[in-house]
């Protein structure tokens, strides 16, 4: 396929017709959906609804059936080096080399983006100020708890200076101290830095709090995408919270038996 | 129904924990990476190890008993020191093993938190112990005792006294091994103490290797370079101690091996009634210390134990954290230019590599490789020497066995390198890479190394053997060429089957994709060496100032094969790379 034209308007991630099929089984229909520079876009939806599998094949872990993805004009399967060179991951799971120490961590990773030297050292030195990791730059990160992971990959993920973060599940092992910082990074990152935040999490609290636009999945298909407010306005409910306006949304397509069985699961006598 | 779903109520706890283990084992063939034709391959490779063991041994014993009057001395002796050196390896393996089965399996947290009887986890993971640690050295020294047994006309008696005997000898190995673990893991850190009983257990048997070669074992098949009769005598009577269990075993099986038909009851009765009795006290150790010790080995690296501190030093583990962050970002600064993701590949490796303890065995273990080479070269010398394969034999097979070594080598350093990223590698895929550049790069690396250690192999073993400088050269440029071929067949073969759940790079050279891999690479090293031969007769033909005749009759072919020889290895190693890094890039991450 042929490279996007950018221009002021142009999307920082444009996914057209996205498909994906394991088996018989689609975990992803014919999804499409666009992410404009600067924004914070919340990813949403019940476990199962193909979030995990429709974010990795925007970050080029997961090949497509069918379908593209386009990030900041360079389609990911024709120009995957250009494509991925403007891109940070955040995983929700941050398998990373345990015998490194983070500062080696970084520069390996700098590495991989070819950064200079010069800008790598500094850089490396803010990041892990930013995050509170100085004390452990020098230490193996086999030592570290998760939290102290997780926020090292957020780091790391910012190193190059991404156009474009993408993170699953955030806040998984942080502390509340942890996840206030990194929300104010998201915001400081999106209105400063122009940067454009692509999250998906479970945690409705925090797509609330930070998303300039919100998607819900299930199964599959993308039931809704919006400000909170036309969200609010769609199903009707102005003022309302997003846990309300999710559980609406996705229980409209649930089987209604599911409530009753679990009902007969933990009500008086349903475990003998 | 599978038997996995039969699980009756009657069965006792131990056969219900192990009904789990059987399970699992059942579903291999469903799972992604299992297979029939996996299954089949391994089995068909197993086998044809099984026949050439046997064969082998059918040579070597068929050559001692010719010895007269001491044959059947000879092939005793060899019994005996057989039975050591296995009973040897199955306490080895049982440490090791029990380790992995009584501390640091990932289900043990499963079970721990539940009510379970201690004796019963104990009997099953003592059961998982004996089967993980015995079933190799039993099987593949079953070809030398069976064919003993053929050779000495041995009756009935012999194969179910041999059954019984080395039925002990693995209970008690085990029986010894998994009280030694428990009471180990309540002072040391239960993870570094099996990488460091690794390397020592790896350590000690190059020692025992060395010296066994330092004794030349080959005279006992030449009575003639004894000096005197009693000599002889004495090397052949010298007894080992009596306390050993393969003592019992032999002689448990002398009698029947001689055709005697009484039954050496007191040594059968000695090895079973050890195995049970051990059996027993392990339990007791166990009930007594498991507890405490699973607690320390779950805290695992915060023990603050010599060993911990030892290894740690080594892996800069207490370095002071800050200082080191900013000795490593003066380094930064203190350049120009930008980062090269090869070279940060590299050095990420080799710190890595450095800092794993479960590597330094690796690491014996490929000077163990390297001895062993240069030590044997010396019969081979008297080979050649002796005529059997003359000097361009002789050459042909250092430049083979070159390739054999390196072939090995790679299979445990070149074909596990991709599957090392592991669950890491998720940060290769959304890098700004592509999978040829990644593939390539590792290749590289790894090719370097293996350059140093083939070129020096190849060097010192023809200035061995007094090769002239032009077929030295030959080796030389061959062995390097070869090299090249390796690396990119043993990396490419690595991505084409990626392991990224092995938690260590031995696991992964066992798995499909390494036998895939050793047994390509030998056809590739068979292959350079018959195209080699055509020129380097020539060549040898030339030196020794002798019109070959190849030359006027079939001109072309020593041309053809010359350009084979270079060709051939690095098309394959090339084509092995390209379609590693289409299957990488293909495999979902």
């Amino acid at each position: 396929m042929s490279e996007t034209p950018m221009g002021p308007g142009a999307p920082m991630i444009a996914v057209k017709h996205l498909r994906k099929v394991y088996g018989d089984f689609e975990a992803v229909k014919d999804l499409s959906f666009e992410v404009y520079p600067g924004e914070v876009f919340g990813f949403l939806g019940p476990n199962g609804a193909g979030k995990t599998t429709t974010l990795r094949m925007i970050t080029g872990l997961l090949e497509p059936s069918s379908g593209e993805v386009v990030i900041d004009g360079h389609n990911l399967q024709t120009s995957p080096v250009a494509a991925k060179s403007v891109v940070g991951f955040i995983p929700d799971r941050p398998y990373i080399y345990e015998k490194l120490t983070a500062v080696e961590f970084m520069q390996f990773v700098a590495g991989l983006y070819r950064l200079d030297r010069a800008t790598t050292a500094s850089r490396i030195e803010e990041l892990l100020d930013l995050f509170d990791l100085v004390r452990w730059g020098g230490s193996l990160i086999e030592n570290f708890s998760h939290g102290m992971k997780q926020r090292l990959v957020v780091a790391t993920a910012l190193l190059h200076r991404p156009k474009l973060l993408v993170v699953d599940e955030p806040m998984v092992g942080l502390d509340p101290r942890g996840t206030r910082l990194i929300k104010k990074i998201f915001r400081q990152i999106c209105g400063d830095g122009g940067m454009t935040v692509f999250l998906s999490t479970h945690s409705l609290e925090v797509a609330e709090e930070v998303c300039d636009r919100i998607a819900i999945m299930h199964r599959g298909v993308m039931i809704r995408n919006g400000t909170l407010e036309e969200l609010r306005g769609e199903m009707d409910q102005p003022g309302s919270r997003l846990e309300e306006i999710f559980l609406q949304i996705t229980a409209e397509e649930d089987d209604p038996a599911e409530g009753s069985a679990l009902g007969g699961m933990f009500g008086a006598g349903g475990g003998q | 129904m599978g038997a996995c779903s039969e699980q009756g109520e009657g069965n006792s706890l131990v056969q219900h924990l192990l009904w789990a283990k059987w399970c699992q084992l059942r579903n291999l063939p469903r799972s992604a990476g299992g297979g029939r034709s996996k299954a089949l391959l391994g089995l068909l490779f197993g086998l044809s190890i099984w026949l050439g063991i046997y064969f082998g041994a059918n040579w070597f014993v068929g050559k001692c008993l010719e010895v007269e009057p001491i044959g059947e001395l000879i092939v005793e002796k060899m019994l005996d020191f057989v039975l050591l050196i296995l009973f040897s390896m199955m306490l080895f393996s049982s440490v090791i093993t029990s380790f992995s089965t009584f501390f640091l399996a990932d289900d043990l947290q499963l079970l721990m938190s539940r009510p379970i009887d201690p004796y019963a986890l104990y009997g099953a993971r003592f059961i998982e112990t004996l089967i993980l640690a015995g079933w190799m050295p039993l099987l593949f020294s079953m070809p030398l005792f069976v064919n003993i047994g053929v050779q000495f006309g041995a009756g009935w008696t012999f194969y179910a006294v041999l059954a019984v005997a080395l039925v002990s000898v693995t209970l008690i190995a085990s029986a010894v091994a998994v009280p030694m673990t428990v009471i180990l893991t309540n002072v040391l850190p239960a993870q570094r103490t099996r990488d460091v009983m690794v390397f020592l257990g790896v350590l000690g048997f190059v020692i025992v290797f060395v010296l066994f070669r330092a004794i030349n074992p080959e005279q006992m098949l030449q009575p003639d370079k004894f000096n005197n009769t009693m000599e002889l005598f004495a090397s052949l009577g010298s007894p080992s101690s009596s306390w050993l269990p393969s003592s019992w075993a032999l002689e448990a099986l002398r009698p029947a091996l001689r055709g005697d038909d009484r039954m050496a009851w007191l040594q059968l009765g000695t090895l079973v009634s050890t195995a049970g009795a051990l059996f027993f006290v392990g339990g007791w150790v166990f009930r007594r210390w498991h507890g405490s010790g699973f607690s320390k080995a779950l805290e695992g690296r915060h023990a603050g134990s010599g060993l911990e501190r030892a290894t740690g030093w080594l892996s800069r583990r207490k370095a002071s954290g800050p200082e080191l962050a900013r000795r490593a970002l003066a380094k930064l600064r203190s350049r120009t230019g930008p980062l090269n993701p090869g070279v940060e590949m590299m050095v990420k490796d080799a710190r890595v590599f450095v800092r794993d303890t479960a590597q330094w065995s690796q690491i014996i273990l490929l000077l163990a490789l390297v001895v062993i080479y240069l030590l044997n070269f010396r019969y081979f010398r008297t080979l050649g020497e002796g005529g059997i394969i003359g000097p361009f034999g002789l050459f042909l097979m250092n430049v083979g066995l070159c390739g054999f070594i390196v072939a090995s080598v790679g299979l445990r350093f070149l074909f596990p390198a991709i599957s090392l990223e592991g669950k890491a590698f998720w940060l290769i895929i959304t890098s700004p890479q592509t999978m040829q550049q990644f593939v390539g790069s590792k290749a590289l690396a790894g090719a370097v190394p293996m350059l140093v250690i083939s070129q020096l192999l190849s060097l010192s073993s023809n200035v061995m053997i007094g090769t002239p400088w032009p077929l030295t050269l030959v080796s030389v440029v061959v062995v390097a060429t070869l090299v090249l071929g390796l690396s990119g067949l043993g990396v490419g073969i690595g991505a084409m089957y990626p392991r990224f759940d092995g938690d260590n790079a031995s696991k992964v050279a066992t798995s499909f994709g390494g036998m895939l891999y050793m047994m390509l690479a030998l056809a590739l090293v068979v292959a350079v060496l018959a195209m080699m031969a055509p020129p380097t007769w020539v060549l040898t033909q030339l030196l020794a100032g002798i019109d070959p005749w190849m030359l006027k009759r079939r001109p072309w072919l020593p041309v053809l094969c010359a350009a084979g020889v270079f060709v051939v290895p690095l098309a394959v190693g090339y084509g092995a790379l390209k379609l590693g890094a289409r299957k990488l890039g293909r495999s979902e991450g």
